[in-house]
């Protein structure tokens, strides 16, 4: 006999049935399979979250806990920049300054006030111009 | 004679233990408004409010721009001979509170409230700030300046090397003296224009947070993309700057 009369003879036999036992047996372990794989999804998750928590949480200012701290209720307290400039010029209309003369810090007050609460000075540069 | 002995010596030690008393009494915090008034004048409709600090005591008790105060704690304010000394004699004699009669609009109102004490100066050390450090960074376009006014004081006139200043918020007034030759002749008219106009407008203030022990440079930064004629009319070509700040000791 050649090997292809053998081959033949074989894909001419019947298939042998499978017991019902061995489906059952394939179906468990599909599952337990899949089951595994949601167990290691979950895990890396987890591991996931866990590693980007503990890494944002130096970047949170101490203190703000809650959403009532983020942004604390405006004091009374008045804006020390625009504070300055106003006792600069209640100085210089106590020595009877000309309206030329006072003009120029009701220039930067106006600017501060339409400013605030960013920033209120004035660029200043160091010695090799970059800004402090 | 005996007992002169024993009285002078305890006549010295309580003067002794009075004195810092005395100091404290005459450094005690007086009051502050937190207004801008207009004290050049005072007319019978007391004086004028220019402004009012943002969240200041004058704002909190009510006080707006616009009012004529009249009085505080019953000392008048109008017509008054030096409205600043009175309006300061009755702010420090309020004791933090003040009963404020004005006019708004034709009417007299009396508002009641609490004053912001005044800080005292000098409590957190002092530095400098200087416009005589000019040898100024061309590379960064800034150039000499003038200090005109420290906290709304005129500077002296005769050069300083620098002025001693209270560490915190210094408000300062600078003139520029940006050197002509950078200045085209169209430019330099203009420029030349609008300071005769301006006179003092020209100048501009800022403000700089001095720390102690520091000294500030200060200088004018020509500002390249801005010496077209209509910026140079409107003063809009140079800015006051703090160039340099190095550590300096202040007493």
């Amino acid at each position: 006999m050649t090997p292809d009369p053998v081959r033949q003879h074989l894909q001419s036999l019947p298939e042998p049935p499978l017991s019902d036992e061995l489906w059952l047996r394939l179906s468990a372990r599909h599952q337990r399979r899949a089951n595994h794989r949601r167990v290691l999804r979950g895990a890396a998750l987890a591991l996931v979250l866990g590693v980007g928590a503990f890494w944002l949480a130096p970047w949170t200012p101490s203190g703000e806990s809650g959403p009532s701290q983020t942004h604390p209720a405006t004091t009374a307290t008045p804006d020390t920049s625009v504070l300055a400039i106003d006792r600069a010029l209640q100085a210089a209309y106590a020595r009877g300054a000309s309206d030329e003369e006072v003009a120029p810090l009701w220039e930067i007050r106006q600017r501060m006030i339409v400013k605030q609460p960013a920033s209120s000075t004035l660029p200043h540069l160091s010695a090799t111009g970059e800004s402090i | 004679m005996n007992m002169m002995k024993h009285t002078l010596p305890r006549l010295l030690l309580g003067l002794a233990l009075l004195t810092p008393w005395a100091i404290a009494q005459a450094e005690s915090p007086d009051w502050s408004l937190d207004a801008i008034v207009d004290t050049r004048a005072s007319r019978a409709e007391g004086i004028r409010v220019l402004a009012t600090t943002p969240g200041g005591a004058a704002e909190a008790i009510g006080i707006m721009a616009g009012d004529q105060l009249l009085s505080i704690n019953g000392m008048s304010l109008a017509d008054a001979q030096r409205p600043q000394r009175t309006l300061d004699h009755a702010l420090d004699a309020s004791g933090g509170q003040a009963s404020i009669v004005l006019l708004r609009d034709g009417e007299s109102l009396t508002l009641n409230g609490a004053l912001a004490p005044w800080a005292k100066a000098g409590d957190s050390g002092c530095g400098h700030v200087s416009d005589i450090d000019n040898t100024p960074n061309v590379s960064q376009d800034i150039h000499p300046a003038l200090i005109t006014q420290i906290d709304g004081r005129s500077t002296p006139l005769t050069p300083a090397n620098r002025h001693r200043v209270d560490a915190g918020q210094r408000v300062l007034v600078v003139s520029e003296q940006i050197p002509s030759h950078l200045f085209s002749r169209n430019q330099l008219r203009e420029r030349t224009r609008m300071q005769r106009r301006t006179l003092a407008r020209a100048y501009k203030a800022l403000v700089v947070e001095v720390e102690p022990d520091m000294r500030y440079s200060i200088g004018a930064r020509l500002i390249r993309s801005n010496m077209d004629s209509a910026s140079i009319r409107d003063n809009a070509y140079w800015e006051p700057v703090v160039h340099r700040v190095r550590a300096e000791n202040c007493r």
